[in-house]
């Protein structure tokens, strides 16, 4: 039997055919039953309907192991699930919905009063066998559908900026089958945007930046347009040529000072879709995959929606991290001892250097200096979204300049990175800077 | 002493589906000497008859145009599913043969070769009539040319069957896995007959 994902079965549960379970009494008896209803649950559980206390019922709580059958009802061909029990719900949605349908299918039937649910019983799939028939293969939209209602779930429950990144990436990559993504969050006085997390590349890419109008994500940035490429094509190829143009258009621009994009270095398609509120760049989901026309207009309307909730969440939980943030904590902490970092700050892009090596730059770059100047000069380690934000040498122009999405770039730069400085979050619009070495600092202009 | 013995039979091997029987469990507590007057004064008004009689009386049924499912458990509790291809009765003695494709259901009949128990349901659309037949000391034969012509009325039937359910004759045959690549013919003595049809009174063994 294969890998358990019922999501390209969920045809077999349509239709008129009645599917079949086996169970087997603790003595080994077999025992061999139609099922009026069976229930996707979720990829990888089921729910029977349970209408009478019979031996099947007796059954499966002797033993909770059976088979059930599904025959397609349009092609014929069947499936065999190994099912394991656990538990019956007699209330609830689960209950509910099958109960509706049962009324239905007994109505149908006329067997109103014969047909009852006393509960959703409740198995877990264990292994799938095509016995006989065609493959079944799913249809792309089913499994958006299907990953989309668990992403936007996953959206929701996220409580804070970084949490809502790492909702989106995982759920772009795990539900909805992606095999590489990013999300960038934009920077619109620099008219870039920078990366804030990836999945499925070897290295996060974290503070890769593309420059407005450079490449697939930077037309999609510039033009607030999806932009959906279904082929390699030089032309909005990353990696180098991404390098190339940033160079072109950017004479000022230090290579030594860039992050590399975690790109695929043959990315046969593209999708680039902005995230927008309230007439304002947030930033850009970004998909690509080895093979040729792999995006669908599925895709792009499921990646979409993603980008919408996640522009909702965005604004809600942006907001919330500005409030009640006033009090700053006095306390000054004992300094760490050991070789000093060396951290330099270049005030022209506020490129931040630790130990030579490069950290970041721009805003995030500011950011940063601020914290460890503060806390070289007067001992503090816990800093506010409001503080920040009303620092005028920081730069930020308003509530829109994803303050939040600076700061998980930043706190995820440093942990990646892990020379001894690290930045946590310790509530809604609050951080700590946290040293493991005693610091060093040295400003040029 | 045949009668009663079907009745001690389905105790052993537990209710069928639908409800548990309480009487049934009232007779069990008896002891073995008083078993089968108990069991006989209970028949009496429900007429229990021989297993040979039960078939007979069901043949036209388990015959006709039904569909077939069987399963078997493995040692371990692991219970697998078979579909029929066709299948055939004998009352005297009472002998159930339910032919199956062997591609289709070799973890089925290696479960099968080791336990010899069966169980084998009988329904027919659309209204969910059925019938389980439980039974023991099965055998594993090659079909013969009986069965190959047992098998292919069999797939006319089922034609009609699914035809109820809005499946043509084209997937009717990929729903059976034809052409067979070989049949084989599951011979077992059934020990308990029990009706399934949905209602209080699923499961309840006939007698």
């Amino acid at each position: 039997m294969s890998a358990v994902d019922l999501t390209p079965l969920r045809d077999y549960l349509d239709g008129g055919f009645v599917a079949v379970l086996a169970t087997a009494a603790a003595d080994g008896t077999p025992n061999v039953s139609v099922i009026s209803d069976v229930r996707y649950v979720d990829e990888r559980h089921v729910a029977l309907s349970f209408q009478f206390f019979n031996k099947t019922h007796a059954n499966v709580r002797e033993n909770p192991r059976a088979c059930l059958q599904l025959t397609h009802p349009v092609t014929g061909a069947r499936q065999h699930l190994a099912l394991r029990y656990l538990r019956t719900e007699t209330e609830g949605p689960l209950f509910e919905a099958m109960k509706a349908k049962l009324a239905g299918i007994a109505s149908h039937v006329g067997m109103t009063r014969v047909f009852r649910l006393r509960g959703a019983d409740v198995y877990e799939v264990l292994a799938l066998r095509q016995v006989v028939g065609p493959s079944q293969r799913c249809a792309r939209s089913e499994v958006l559908l299907a990953g989309l209602r668990d992403t936007l779930a996953a959206l929701r429950a996220s409580d804070d900026v970084e949490a809502l990144v790492d909702a989106t990436l995982a759920a772009l990559h795990e539900r909805l089958g992606y095999s590489h993504c990013m999300l960038l969050s934009a920077d619109a006085a620099r008219e870039r945007v920078f990366a804030v997390g990836s999945a499925g590349y070897p290295h996060s890419g974290v503070g890769a930046e593309i420059a407005y109008g450079a490449g697939v994500i930077g037309v999609a940035a510039r033009e607030r347009t999806p932009i959906r490429i279904t082929h390699m094509t030089n032309e909005y190829r990353y990696g180098t040529v991404i390098r190339e143009q940033f160079v072109a258009t950017d004479s000022s621009l230090d290579l030594e000072r860039e992050i590399p994009m975690p790109g695929l270095a043959e990315s046969r398609s593209q999708l680039a879709m902005p995230i927008a509120a309230a007439g304002k760049l947030i930033g850009v989901i970004y998909l690509e995959s080895p093979l040729d026309a792999h995006f669908t207009h599925a895709d792009e309307e499921a990646c979409g929606i993603v980008a919408d909730s996640f522009a909702a969440r965005w604004q809600i939980l942006s907001a919330e991290d500005d409030e009640d943030t006033d009090a700053q904590d006095a306390r000054v902490d004992a300094l760490p001892r050991g070789t000093p970092l060396r951290v330099a700050h270049d005030a022209h892009d506020h490129s931040v250097f630790i130990d030579r090596e490069y950290l970041i730059k721009g805003v995030a770059g500011a950011v940063l200096w601020r914290m460890l100047s503060d806390h070289a000069t007067l001992g503090r380690s816990e800093f506010t979204n409001r503080e920040l934000r009303r620092d005028e040498k920081l730069g930020l122009p308003d509530f829109a300049d994803n303050l939040e999405a600076r700061l998980v770039l930043l706190q995820r730069r440093l942990a990646e990175r892990d020379v001894g400085v690290h930045l946590e979050k310790i509530g809604r619009g609050r951080h700590r800077l946290r040293l493991s070495r005693p610091l060093e600092l040295e400003q040029s202009s | 002493m045949i009668t009663t013995s079907f009745v001690f039979t389905s105790l052993r091997n537990g209710a069928p589906d639908g409800p548990r029987r309480g009487r049934g469990q009232v007779v069990h507590q008896e002891k073995t000497q008083e078993r089968t007057k108990v069991a006989v004064t209970r028949a009496s008004a429900r007429a229990v008859r021989s297993m040979s009689t039960l078939l007979a009386e069901q043949r036209a049924f388990i015959e006709g145009d039904i569909i077939l499912h069987a399963a078997v458990a493995d040692d371990e509790g692991v219970p697998f599913i078979a579909i029929g291809a066709g299948c055939r009765v004998a009352t005297r003695p009472p002998r159930v043969t339910v032919l199956v494709a062997r591609a289709q259901t070799q973890e089925f009949l290696a479960v099968l070769a080791a336990t010899r128990r069966i169980a084998v349901e009988f329904g027919r659309a659309p209204h969910h009539e059925s019938l389980q037949i439980k039974g023991e000391d099965c055998a594993i034969e090659e079909a013969g040319a009986e069965d190959l012509r047992l098998a292919a009325a069999y797939r006319d039937k089922l034609v009609r069957q699914l035809g109820l359910l809005g499946l043509g004759p084209a997937e009717t045959e990929i729903y059976l896995g034809l052409p067979y690549a070989g049949l084989v013919a599951l011979c077992f003595t059934p020990t308990a007959i029990f009706q399934q049809k949905p209602g209080p009174q699923a499961g309840q063994p006939l007698v």
